[in-house]
Parts: structure tokens; sequence; C-alpha cells
């Protein structure tokens, strides 16, 4: 049941969910959709062993959610489990070898955008490891950017973030290079389950 | 206009390719993404502007109300001057030692830098663009792209040499240089500021949008957050905001969407558990004032895309530290009017060549060339010479009537050297020949007086007096397809005074223009137009510049030749002695691109049986006589564009070359070697009116 990276093949998915995630995948994003949570778990191992990375940094998610994800992890040689927040010193030395995962809010699935509430957590897992992924139940994507104005009033959020991609720059002569600031490497794991319902 | 500075430029050859790439990249990128998007969101974006411009005052004070609403400090900034003043004195009030900036082209405008600096608090731009800039000691040359002008080599010796590195000269190396190097700046920054793409009045907060990451790690990172954003980029709700945020990546760079788009406030999303001390500072810099003044009030919709860069053919070519101040390229020559003054505006306003493309391209519809006409216009630094060129029209009704002399001066190399001197026509220019007589005398008294027509043809200068062999085709064809057509005698369309500045003299020619042909718009006749610079004229330049409901009548009746012939005459079919092996290059005027929508003339050739290419390039390089003018006042910058598209138009393997615009023909006969056509000519010898080589002299 799980859509590996360039592989969306899982029957039945709705419409609109492959469209968001094919739209992230044109981003440059990894993609996957899943509907257990034994899914998801197996989808971020994979990717994380493939990115080769030794942190596991946990921002914004659901205590139920980071448990599952942190005793996936926990044993496996080499992967470090951290959560933002009571790590926050740390949070410099996370640079490289490190995976975020965060909880977005939603999803723009016209532009392919995963969109980050209110959340300092999720942000600074979304931005200071190497990579990052992204965890988005179904019920969570939009279509354009102007479902999120009702939002926005009704919520009052003091901040947002909209990623679309890893971090890029073409400044030295137009060439692309991706992996500046931020993240070098990006995911997207659309889940067919409630998330943060995870026990 | 600074020679010295265009000799500089000229002589960096290397620095001239890579931006002329660039910039043809990016506008390319631009155009598609463009033209993928829906139109729903181009109109949006101009509305939400528009109401933003004309609510400027309410929105200043809808904003501050929201900042102080969410906890947040807020100063709204008269000058450059009391917008740096407020900065350095939080940075030094609260004892900060460095600060750490994203991109931001207000904090260019009130100079912020240098006033942090000679306090003593260092400032890192975290851009990399414009940290390389930084490191060079230089300002960005583009307002998207700020370290355009350098090459790989450039950069990797510059950060060698300020940073004790040993890079090479690879873009993934030095990358990977700066993201270490860096992050200890934003680790220890007490301080962080922001520009803002937007601002949102409702909620009092701003947008950013970025790609590299700097700008969110900028807002995450210090415990003290400045916000500085000029009242322009206000906006009443998140809706408008919404607009601006599609459109805005699209016509920068062609893609829907940046990699990151950053909302920060009162209460964002920093690092430290507890909220942030945060500030925005709201600039006015000239921009209320601007917001009352009819000329300059249009520019304050410009969303700093840059789509008017990368089209501009002199800011290909010189590059924004010449054709620039703070803003450089189209945009900054308006901008550089609102933030400092007219005078220095006049600066780099002769730079502008009013080929028109930069308002093909706004995306929030800016008709920069006419605001930069006016700008000319309103300021002093007009030359003789330039008044001489207004008289265009003058020197084609003597070489009409004088054609032999004429030709004979225009061959001569001892009279061109004195044209040189005299008239500033530069030698090295190859020039029409006169036909000798008029289109009036050859048509008749019955075309100029027919009041049964159902077409006015408007021939301008060049095929009214220069070579009527073209206007006569034209009425030709326009007969052949059933049309009954008037000639009546008018003026040249006055676009040289429009392009120098002399704007009191271009309102003559256009009421005198408009009293001829108004008659004829009011009685529902179609005015049409066989050179595009003529069709611009009657059609944008002569509402703007006279603002009367007649002009406005005639501007509704015009039309471009090709697009009337393109739309109306569907029987032309090929013409089976067409050889259909013909490759055609189509050149497409700037001003035509501004009035057809589509591609009417290609369309054309390839209706009646031709292979056409094309390739959107933008400007050839002439744009009327600024391409004619000696030295670099003109000509070696236009052959500098020239000779870079007719390597493109070579590069397609094409045998000639069609085009409607008689001064494009020049630019493009002169540097590709090729046979250049008006397109009429093709469609003519399709209908069996004539042999493409008979009858017409020059193109």
């Amino acid at each position: 049941m799980v859509g590996r990276e360039g592989e969306l093949v899982v029957a039945g998915v709705r419409p609109d969910v492959k469209e968001f995630l094919e739209r992230c995948k044109l981003n440059g994003l990894q993609v996957a959709y899943v509907r257990s949570i034994e899914a998801l778990l197996s989808v971020l191992t994979d990717w994380a062993s493939g990115w080769g990375v030794r942190w596991i940094i946990l921002g914004g998610l659901s205590k139920g959610l980071s448990e599952k994800i942190r005793g996936e992890f926990t044993g496996r040689s080499g992967c470090k489990v951290l959560e933002i927040g009571d790590a926050e010193t740390e949070i410099g030395e996370l640079r490289t070898s490190s995976l975020g995962v965060f909880r977005a809010n939603a999803g723009i699935k016209e532009t392919g955008g995963l969109v980050i509430f209110d959340n300092w957590a999720s942000n600074l897992a979304s931005l200071i490891p190497e990579y990052s992924v992204a965890l988005l139940e179904e019920g969570e994507i939009l279509q354009d950017y102007w479902m999120l104005t009702p939002v926005i009033r009704q919520t009052r959020p003091g901040g947002i973030v909209i990623i679309s991609g890893p971090s890029s720059t073409s400044d030295i002569e137009l060439t692309p290079i991706i992996g500046v600031h931020g993240p070098v490497g990006c995911g997207c794991i659309v889940a067919g389950i409630e998330l943060d319902e995870q026990v | 206009m600074s020679r010295s500075r265009i000799v500089d430029a000229l002589e960096k050859k290397w620095e001239i390719d890579t931006r002329w790439r660039s910039m043809l990249t990016m506008h390319l990128k631009s155009r598609e993404g463009i033209a993928r998007l829906q139109n729903r969101y181009l109109e949006g974006i101009f509305e939400s502007r528009r109401r933003a411009v004309e609510n400027l005052e309410r929105l200043v004070a809808l904003t501050v109300e929201s900042v102080k609403r969410e906890g947040g400090n807020v100063y709204v900034a008269k000058t450059a001057e009391d917008a740096r003043r407020y900065v350095v004195s939080l940075a030094e009030s609260r004892g900060v030692k460095c600060v750490i900036k994203s991109k931001s082209m207000t904090t260019e405008e009130i100079d912020l830098n240098n006033a942090l600096l000679s306090r003593g608090i260092d400032v890192i731009e975290t851009d990399l663009g414009e940290r390389i800039v930084q490191l060079a000691g230089q300002r960005p040359s583009h307002i998207i792209a700020p370290a355009v002008h350098l090459s790989r080599e450039e950069i990797a010796r510059l950060v060698n040499e300020k940073k004790g590195a040993d890079l090479p000269h690879q873009p993934e190396a030095i990358t990977r240089f700066f993201r270490q190097d860096l992050w200890s700046d934003f680790k220890r920054a007490e301080m962080g500021i922001t520009g803002a793409n937007v601002v949102v009045a409702e909620t009092g907060q701003v947008v950013l949008v970025t790609n590299e990451g700097n700008g969110r790690l900028v807002t995450a990172m210090p415990r003290i957050l400045v916000s500085i954003a000029g009242i322009e980029k206000i906006v009443e709700t998140w809706d408008d905001a919404f607009n601006v945020l599609r459109v805005l990546p699209v016509s920068a760079v062609g893609r829907d969407t940046t990699s990151y788009i950053t909302v920060i406030g009162p209460r964002g999303m920093s690092r430290h558990v507890k909220t942030p001390e945060y500030h925005m500072v709201l600039l006015d810099n000239g921009r209320m004032e601007a917001s009352q003044d009819p000329w300059l009030k249009d520019a304050l919709r410009c969303i700093r895309c840059a789509a008017c860069l990368d089209i501009c053919p002199t800011y290909r070519i010189l590059g924004g530290h010449v054709f620039g101040d703070i803003y450089s390229g189209p945009m900054g020559v308006p901008w550089t009017a609102i933030t400092k003054s007219l005078k220095d505006a006049s600066g780099i306003a002769k730079y502008c060549v009013s080929c028109s493309l930069c308002l093909h391209v706004c995306p929030v519809q800016i008709d920069i060339p006419i605001t930069i006409s006016w700008i000319k216009h309103a300021s002093a630094g007009k030359t003789l010479r330039e008044r001489m060129l207004t008289m265009y029209e003058f020197y084609a009704v003597l070489g009409s009537r004088l054609p032999r002399l004429f030709n004979w001066l225009q061959g001569s190399r001892v009279s061109r050297r004195l044209m040189e001197g005299l008239l500033g026509i530069d030698r090295r220019r190859l020039m029409h020949r006169f036909r000798g007589g008029n289109l009036y005398e050859v048509l008749g008294e019955e075309y100029l007086r027919r009041r049964d027509a159902d077409i006015v043809y408007f021939p301008d200068t060049f095929a009214a007096y220069i070579d009527w062999g073209i206007g006569l085709l034209v009425v030709r064809v326009l007969e052949a397809l059933g049309y009954t057509v008037a000639v009546p005698r008018t003026y040249g369309s006055g676009m040289p005074s429009i392009q120098y500045g002399f704007l009191l003299k271009a309102k003559r020619v256009a009421e005198k223009n408009v009293e001829k042909l108004k008659s004829y718009a009011e009685a529902g006749v179609r005015i049409v137009c066989s050179e595009p610079t003529a069709a611009y004229c009657l059609r944008e330049a002569y509402p703007k510049i006279l603002n009367t409901p007649s002009s406005q009548r005639v501007s509704e009746s015009t039309w471009e030749l090709t697009n009337l012939i393109a739309t109306e005459a569907k029987s032309l079919s090929p013409n089976t002695e067409q050889s259909p092996n013909t490759y055609v290059f189509y050149h497409h005027p700037c001003h035509s691109r501004l009035l057809s929508p589509g591609r009417p003339s290609e369309d054309l050739l390839k209706r009646i049986g031709l292979n056409v290419a094309t390739v959107d390039y933008g400007c050839c390089g002439i744009a009327g006589t600024w391409g004619m003018r000696r030295g670099v006042e003109g000509f070696l910058i236009s052959a500098e564009i020239g000779r870079r598209v007719a390597e493109i138009i070579l590069g397609t393997g094409c045998m000639e070359i069609a085009t409607e615009s008689s001064v494009c023909a020049q630019q493009l006969g002169q540097f590709t070697g090729l046979k250049v056509r008006h397109t009429i000519r093709y469609i003519a010898h399709s209908l069996g009116i004539q042999h493409r080589d008979e009858g017409v002299l020059n193109f």
C-alpha cells in the first residue's frame, strides 16, 4: 500500500491527492501515500536510510506519532531521535546527516505547497536539518492559496510557512543548485489515516 | 548619459554575453509561465495592486493598527533618513553587534548597511547573490539576480580572497561554502532584518518569497526581528496577497511558486519559544506623494518581478550598474523619480529606447515607457541632436522630393561623416533609400478624399515618404481582400518626439492626426497601420498624451495590418507558386507584440504556405532613430544587440526574414546580411498581386 519515490501506484488514491503529490514531485520532493502507520514508518526509514542520516529531529508532531517514530528509529544503528523543544541548544549541531520530520497543517494542490501554521517546532524541523519530510493527512489538501484565507481569518496564526521544494538558488550564472541554507532534500508523506490520533 | 560608463560596460564582452544569455533565459521562462497562467490571476493581481495604490493612506493606517493589535512595534518613516535612524537606534539600544539580513531592495534604498556599519554593527547579507556583491563591495545589478554580472571564476576568486578559502570555480562548491560560512552568522546575530514582498494590512503581517531558506533563518534565529517595507507593498486582504503570490514567481522566473513563502509578524515562528521582539518599518520616501501623481502613481503597482529588466534591450547590454540607480532597468527609472528625484531619474531615463517591451511583459500593466517619456519631458538635459531627430518626418519629406541627392548623401563617406557630426547619425548605420515622390501623390485625390471607405490606411513616414511601394502594396492587398480604402493625408506618428521626451511636440502631432482620423473612427471605419510603431502611437500613446474622447475613439478603431488580415481574411490560402521550401524567419516587432495578442503575422505566413521560424528574443536593438545615433549614444549598443540577435536568427538556418517594421528591417538586414521583407509582400504574392521582389525598394 505504499507509493515510493517516482512510483505513485496506489490504487484508489483520491484524484486531488494524486494531483497534489504529482505537483510535489514536480517541485523536487520525494512523495508517498500511505494508509497505515506501519507503512508510514516504513517509508520514513527507507528514506532516512537512502539519505544516510544519523539524526532524526521531530517537530510539531502529536505525542503519539512522535513515540511511534521514536520507537521505530531507536535501536537502529547510528540513528538518534531528538525532539525540537527539548533540544534547542543542539539545533546548531544538527545541520548535517539529519532528517527533520514535521507535521504540515495543509497542502496546496495547485502549487504543491506544504503549509505550517504557527508552529515553531515544525518550522525549525523543516528548515535546519539536511533533509526534511512533511506528514500530512489527505483531508488537509486544499485546492489553492485562496482556501487558506478563511483559515487565517479564523485561527489568526502568528506565522505561516509554505514549503514547495528544497532550498535552492540560481545566483551564480543561473546555475541551479539545491541546498543553500535549508534542506537539500525534501519529502512529503500523505496519509489516508488520522495522524494525530496515533497512540 | 555618461559616455565613459557606457564605454566601460561595452568593453566587458564576457559580462554582456553572460547577462544577455541569462536575461534571455529568464525572459523565456517567464513568458512560458505567464502563458500557462490563467487570466483570472493576472486580472486579480492587477485589481489588487490598483486598489492598494488607490487606498494607500488608508492601508498604511490599517497596517499600523493591525501590527499594534498583535503586539508588535510599527514605525512609519517619512524619509530614508528616518528609517535608517530608527533601525540604527534600535540596534544600538539593544546592544546588537551583528545583524543578518535577507534580500531587501528597500534597505538598499535607505542605504541601511552603511549606516549600521558606521556604528560598528556588523551586517551580513545572507542571500547568496547579495552576499557575493557585498563581499565585492558592489550593489546588486539586478533586483532578483544581484550577482548576475559576475562569472563563477570572479566569484570564486573573490571568496578565496575575502574569506581565505580555496574554492574551485564551481557553483556547487561556492554554494556549499556559504551554507557553512553563513550558518555561524545566523547563530551569532542578535537582530534579523527582512524586506517584504507583500504586507497584509488586515493582519499586519509581512510575506517573504524566497528560495534559499535564508529568509526563514533570518526570521527564525535572532531575538530581534525588523521588517522594512515600502508602503506600496501593502495590500488590504489575504486574498489580495495571494493574487501577488500566485503571479510574482511566475513572472519572475516562470515557476508557479518559490521554495518558500514565509509569513512573519509580531507573533512569528522564531526558535525562541518566547515571542521575539518585532518591529515593522513602513517606508514612505516619496511613495505617498507619487500616489497622487498621474504619471508616477502606476509605478507603485510594481511587484519587483524584474520581467521588465529581463526583456529590456539596453539593460541586457549595459546592466544595472549603468542602467540603474538603486532600482535598475526600466522600472528603475520611475522608482528613482519616486524615491530620489526627477533629475536622478532623467540620468538613467536616457537608456530607455521606448521599445515598450517592458509594458508588454509587466504583469500589472505599468506603462513604463510613457512614464519614462514623461520623465524625459519633465527634466532638463535633452540635447539639440535629440531635438533634431524629432524632425525625422521633415527629412523624409525632403528626401522624397530630392531622392537622388539624399540617396547620394547617404552613400557618400564624406557626407556621412558630416551627418554624424551635425545630426549625430552614425556613419556605420545602413540607411533606407528614398524612392522619390510620396504615397499621397501616387494614389491621388480619390483616396485622399474618399468618404465611403471601410478602412482608413495610416501609412506613417516610411510608407508615405521614404518608400511608398510598401504603402501602395498595402492598399492593393486590402482592396483585393474586398475593402474600400481611404488614405487621408496624415502626419508621421511622432514617435521620435515621444521617445526623446518632447511631449509637447508629440501632443501637437497627436492632436493633428486625431483631428484627421476622428470622423472616420466615429463613423465606425477601422484605421489600419502597416508600421507597428504607428499603431502603437495611435492605440497606446495618443490616449495617454491627449486624454480626450476623440483620441480614445481613434485608439479603439486602430488595427495593425496583419492582425486585421489574419482576423478577417479567412480565405487566404497557400499560393502554389510560392516555393514551399522558402524558409522564413519572422521577426516580431516590439510594438506589434504589445498590440496584437498571439502571433497573427506568423500565422498568416504559415497559412500562405511558408515554412516559418521565430524566436522570442525581444527587441532587435534599433528602436527607431535611437539605433542610428552615433557611437555610444545608440549605434554601438544597438550593434551589440543586433549581432546577438543575428546569431540567433542565422542559427535557425532561415533564408530570409519577414517583419513589419521598417527600422527593424534596417537592423536585421545590416547584421544578418539576409534579405528582409515586409510581411505584406508575401501576402501580396500569395494573392497574385505582385511578385515579392518587384515594386518595393527597401524591404
